[in-house]
């Protein structure tokens, strides 16, 4: 009897992503509450559609706003002209708040660095020409959009030919 | 008034990081668990996630007058969904899949693993940002020169 008793709980999947889609519908309404027109920025209120959270957008927010005095070509959302949107730096607090209460913080050994770089710039090239990441893509897909149908149907057919690629090289020679 | 949003999203952001990282979901891995092995586990994040989003929706378009161009194919501008469009979505879906998968997660997956000190995850955030960068010099010039071919 001398154990420790420690909540351990576990989320399921789809209550995590039932938050998600409530708490981005919220954040769309407050995108609407906003005046039309603020310190010059026309068209203010005129958020994007579905945009509560999207894990493309809001970097590009944040790398636009940061970025926009050197090139002045780079430049974000009406919604973030002034104060971009934080989902980024709030994502990283959530999530290391809760690594560090279940403990599940460790340095892994790092095996391919230049990979996982070309990743990166691959992935948000085709974020960009997509114009969402698949949690927007669901968002707009139950905002009822055509385009979202379309991604959807993209993604499915990308998915599937990636997981030929890993089944084959998991199955050596 | 300015800070709302970004307070709004902030706020947001902390209960959707605490959220993931305690249910290690991941959008991608939904696709492609369904599609290899007919597992449904992370699939249930996405229909949740459009059901949830669904329901605020309706939700707000039935008791204030917020979402006033709710079911969007019916509020959309002339030629919204033009054919080049559609081609270039499909496109992107099928390249952001294909990477995504090969990375091994989404790219909200891969924030929640940098900040548990997985390496890779650090490098792809750092590949993920001046993407953004490569993407304005490079490939929206060339996304440009497919829209002019119609």
């Amino acid at each position: 009897m001398s154990q420790k008793f420690r909540i351990k709980f576990r989320i399921k999947t789809w209550q995590a992503g039932f938050v998600v889609g409530l708490l981005s519908a919220l954040a769309q309404s407050i995108y609407n509450l906003m005046p039309k027109a603020v310190e010059g920025v026309a068209a203010y209120k005129l958020a994007p559609v579905a945009y509560g959270f999207c894990m493309f957008c809001h970097v590009r927010d944040i790398v636009n706003w940061f970025m926009r005095s050197f090139f002045s070509f780079m430049t974000p959302a009406p919604i973030s002209t002034i104060i971009p949107a934080l989902t980024i730096v709030g994502l990283l607090i959530g999530a290391y708040i809760s690594a560090l209460s279940t403990k599940s913080f460790n340095v892994r050994k790092t095996i391919n660095p230049g990979l996982a770089f070309v990743y990166g710039i691959l992935v948000a090239s085709f974020a960009a020409i997509l114009g969402a990441c698949p949690i927007r893509i669901a968002l707009r897909a139950a905002y009822i959009d055509i385009i979202a149908f379309v991604g959807i149907a993209g993604m499915i057919i990308g998915a599937i030919a990636a997981s030929e690629i890993l089944l084959k090289r998991a199955g050596g020679d | 008034m300015t800070l709302t949003v970004s307070l709004a999203t902030l706020v947001a952001g902390i209960v959707i990081g605490y959220l993931w990282q305690r249910s290690r979901s991941c959008s991608i891995s939904g696709y492609r668990d369904f599609f290899l092995f007919r597992d449904t586990l992370f699939m249930r994040t996405i229909i949740g996630m459009a059901l949830g989003a669904l329901i605020g929706y309706l939700l707000f378009y039935r008791f204030s007058s917020l979402m006033s161009d709710f079911p969007l194919y019916l509020h959309n501008e002339p030629g919204a969904n033009s054919i080049p469009t559609l081609i270039l979505a499909a496109i992107g879906g099928l390249g952001y899949a294909f990477f995504s998968v090969l990375a091994e997660g989404c790219p909200l997956r891969q924030h929640v693993n940098a900040t548990t000190g997985n390496g890779m995850s650090i490098f792809y955030l750092l590949g993920f940002y001046s993407g953004i960068l490569f993407f304005w010099l490079v490939v929206s010039e060339i996304a440009a020169l497919f829209l002019r071919l119609f």
